[in-house]
């Protein structure tokens, strides 16, 4: 298991009139290399969550173990949290925000030389990995503050990237991007997966959901309402809820109500359904 | 970023967060007019802050602030105290009277620098304590109405009072804003394996560095989106405006204003004397002890 949450508690402003309790017994487990999704309505405490994964907010009660790093509810006791973040790196909802280098590589290159990279280590995987977000030469040496919204996230993505962390946790990385950048966005993390990475992205976009993850999970007002595979997800959750079934898994749903074999557990996007459709054709 | 909860408004419904902010304000501008009047005999003086101290206790009870809010923001101010003791102590002044310790004939600590310095640190509590009660039993918004209020006067001679107020109001506003967005930063930078409790100087700086750019770029993009949405909707500081919220006079004004009238009078009235007529010494008068000189 990646990562294992037992019986966490996060209250925000504790013995306040302003108190708040953000998650409340939250129990789960992501196995290694999986694509794992978090959805919930806004405030349902998912950001919460994955900021409580990389030890930027230290659980209230409860423990979280992320491969050999233990996060517990006593501060002092949390050891190696700069590895751990190394590990688990997470990406920032509109982490364009993040930027602050005069040059694009240089801001790359600013998280690998807190974890200890040389400069002109840094630069060499700083270049590397703004090529694999699709940014070429010309952009290395440009100013961050005037590239397009698009491409200063790319920017801060791949300064994510390139410090090549074993689980990557994404806050809404797709958030006010065009169809082709959130397009872009989404096969580099679908790489990311295909190279063996942890991947859990936290989304409002259901197809989304449905291409990519494997496995989800779905909070509600801090509790966890539901845990497993997405298309069981999709299947058994009804049209009511907060959640909306993405109109071709329910066009897949209204096709096999009908009579026709299909396998709702293998569709993931248009392709997988028109494929089974052409099989049952045939026959 | 989330304990910087000094002096922040606390929704709460006690008495003193019901009494208009014209008020309050005018009440404690009264009372730290009464603090800082200065007696000719030191222990009266002393005597009188620790009035006030009670008073201010009291006051602090019934609006229901916390004490604890105030010893932690008391405990950030120990850099001053060090610093106006050592001014005090160790810079001569003629008037000191009384020697605590001589170093040779022409320099000498002086008893009278460490009241002096201790009567400084007491002044300041009582002020600081006093602004909390006003800033955390007053939504800052009332604040602003409240100074736009007694500014008035001023539209007269052309000054531009409203846009002094909306300024003051919007930069109250977006407090909470800025703090949220630099707690975004910071963790976004931290997640970048930023540290910035530990390090050396440099890496500290360039952690800083780190914070202060992203949050100068994003206060500048808000404050011209801002400016748009306000032009958008037609906003014209120079209209006449009215309000969602009326401030009204009730009869908590009244007892509130009495009290801090009372306490304003009555110092003022035993300064007065104490400077024209003849010094007092109120240990002498009630204790019958005499610890003046």
């Amino acid at each position: 298991m990646a990562i294992e949450v037992k019986n966490l508690f996060y209250i925000y402003g504790r013995k306040t009139p302003y108190q708040q309790t953000a998650l409340d017994d939250v129990s789960l487990t992501i196995p290694t290399g999986s694509f794992v999704g978090l959805i919930g309505r806004t405030g349902s405490g998912k950001s919460t969550l994955v900021q409580n994964l990389n030890a930027l907010l230290i659980p209230t009660e409860g423990e979280i173990i992320v491969d050999e790093f233990h996060i517990g509810n006593k501060k002092r006791k949390n050891k190696k949290i700069k590895q751990l973040r190394k590990h688990l790196s997470l990406v920032f909802q509109f982490p364009e925000y993040q930027l602050f280098e005069e040059t694009v590589e240089k801001d790359v290159a600013f998280g690998l030389m807190n974890f200890g990279y040389k400069q002109n280590e840094a630069i060499e995987l700083a270049h590397k990995a703004l090529l694999s977000v699709g940014l070429d030469e010309k952009y290395f040496k440009r100013s961050p503050f005037e590239l397009s919204g698009g491409e200063r996230r790319r920017v801060a993505i791949a300064g994510i990237l390139a410090i090549n962390p074993d689980i990557l946790v994404l806050d809404e990385p797709t958030a006010g991007l065009d169809v082709k950048g959130s397009k872009d966005i989404m096969s580099l993390v679908k790489q990311m997966h295909e190279d063996g990475k942890t991947i859990i992205m936290v989304t409002h976009d259901m197809d989304l959901v449905l291409r990519y993850t494997e496995q989800c999970f779905v909070l509600k007002d801090g509790k966890v309402t539901f845990g497993g595979s997405t298309n069981q997800l999709f299947d058994t959750i009804s049209d009511d809820s907060a959640i909306e079934i993405p109109p071709l898994f329910k066009l897949a749903k209204k096709l096999k109500d009908r009579g026709a074999p299909i396998n709702i557990e293998n569709i993931k996007n248009a392709e997988d359904l028109i494929k089974q459709v052409n099989s049952w054709r045939k026959k | 970023m989330n304990n910087v909860t000094f002096g922040r408004y606390s929704p709460l419904n006690t008495f003193t967060h019901k009494v208009d902010p014209r008020n309050k304000i005018l009440i404690l501008i009264l009372l730290m007019v009464s603090i800082f009047l200065q007696f000719h005999v030191w222990s009266t003086t002393l005597l009188l802050s620790g009035v006030f101290l009670i008073l201010l206790i009291c006051l602090m009870l019934i609006s229901k602030v916390n004490f604890l809010d105030l010893f932690k923001s008391l405990k950030s101010m120990w850099f001053l105290v060090i610093f106006l003791l050592v001014i005090y102590v160790f810079i001569p002044n003629p008037t000191y009277k009384f020697v605590c310790y001589r170093f040779n004939d022409h320099y000498a600590i002086y008893w009278d620098s460490f009241y002096q310095s201790g009567y400084i640190i007491l002044r300041l509590i009582l002020m600081i304590s006093l602004t909390m009660v006003l800033t955390s039993t007053t939504k800052p918004m009332d604040l602003t109405y409240a100074f736009e209020w007694y500014m008035t006067p001023l539209k007269v001679i052309r000054f531009p009072v409203h846009e002094i107020a909306m300024t003051l109001s919007i930069a109250l506003r977006f407090i909470p804003t800025l703090l949220d967005e630099t707690d975004r930063i910071m963790k976004a930078q931290a997640s970048r394996g930023v540290d910035f409790n530990r390090g050396g100087l440099f890496k500290r700086f360039k952690a800083v560095i780190s914070l202060i750019i992203p949050l100068f770029v994003s206060a500048i993009q808000r404050s011209e989106e801002l400016s748009d949405a306000m032009e958008a909707r037609g906003y014209n500081p120079r209209e006449k405006r009215t309000r969602y919220r009326k401030l009204t006079f009730s009869w908590r004004d009244i007892i509130a204003l009495l009290f801090g009238l009372a306490i304003f009078g009555g110092i003022l009235y035993l300064f007065i004397y104490d400077h024209n007529v003849e010094e007092i010494d109120l240990f002498m008068q009630i204790f019958g002890i005499n610890v003046g000189f």
